[in-house]
C-alpha cells in the first residue's frame, strides 16, 4: 500500500483477485437479462457484505 | 410508477447489452436508432434516462461509454471469452466479463507497480491466479463521482 500511497492512491483498498470474483458475480449478477435494474442501495450493502468487504472503504452511505 | 417511456428505456439498455455481447464492440447512437427504428432523440433521451440512473457513463458527445462492465473504447484491459472479446473498464470488470456471459475468459494486464503482466483467468467459474492482489482507488460511495478515474 505504499506504493499506492505515493501514487496519490491513499484511500486505495486491495481486494484479492478471488474477492472481485465474487463480488462480479454479486454486483453484475443478471446484467445481461432484459429485467436488470440497478441495485437497490440495500442489495449493494448485501453484495457487498456476503463478499466479506466491510470497512469504511466499502461504506455506501 | 414505470411508464411506457421507461420501458423503453430499459428495453434499449437490454438491447445494447445484447449487441454488445454479440458484436464485441458497445453499440453506436446511430446503430441504436437503425435497430431499434427510433429517432435519435428518442435514442439521446433513454440513454440520458440511464446514465442518470448510473446505468450507463455517456461521452461528452452523448456516446456511451461504458455499459459496465464493457468499455466502448479501447482501454489496457480486453478480455478473450469463449464467446468474443470486449474492452473492460477495469481489472475487476475484465473479471466480471466472463463471470456475465458464463463463460471462460482470460485478460492479460499489466501490473502498474511491477509492470509484470498478468493473466486473469476466469475458468469453470474459478478466478486466477490466486494470490492476486487488485487495487481499488475510490471508495464505494464515491464510485461515480469520477468514474473514468475509478
Amino acid at each position: 500500500m505504499a506504493w499506492a500511497a505515493g501514487q496519490g492512491l491513499d484511500s486505495a483498498a486491495a481486494v484479492s483477485i478471488e474477492t472481485l470474483g465474487e463480488l462480479s458475480r454479486g454486483w453484475y449478477g443478471g446484467r445481461m437479462s432484459d429485467e436488470w435494474r440497478p441495485l437497490s442501495l440495500a442489495a449493494k450493502k448485501a453484495v457487498l457484505r456476503s463478499a466479506g468487504l466491510r470497512g469504511e472503504f466499502w461504506e455506501m452511505g | 410508477m414505470t411508464t411506457p417511456w421507461d420501458d423503453f428505456a430499459w428495453r434499449l439498455r437490454g438491447h445494447l447489452y445484447r449487441c454488445t455481447r454479440d458484436n464485441g464492440a458497445v453499440p453506436t447512437r446511430a446503430e441504436l436508432s437503425a435497430d431499434l427504428r427510433v429517432t435519435a432523440d428518442e435514442v439521446d433521451e433513454a440513454l440520458r434516462f440511464l446514465a442518470d440512473r448510473y446505468v450507463l457513463a455517456l461521452d461528452e458527445a452523448g456516446e456511451v461509454w461504458m455499459a459496465h462492465p464493457f468499455s466502448a473504447v479501447p482501454t489496457p484491459y480486453r478480455a478473450e471469452t469463449g464467446i468474443g472479446d470486449y474492452w473492460a473498464n477495469c481489472a475487476w470488470d475484465a473479471l466480471a466479463i466472463p463471470i456475465i456471459l458464463n463463460t471462460d475468459g482470460r485478460t492479460r494486464a499489466r501490473c502498474p507497480h511491477s509492470d509484470a503482466v498478468i493473466d486473469m483467468v476466469v475458468a469453470d467459474g474459478r478466478v486466477e491466479p490466486v494470490g492476486t492482489v487488485v487495487l481499488l482507488p475510490v471508495p464505494a460511495r464515491n464510485f461515480w463521482d469520477d468514474i473514468g478515474f475509478t
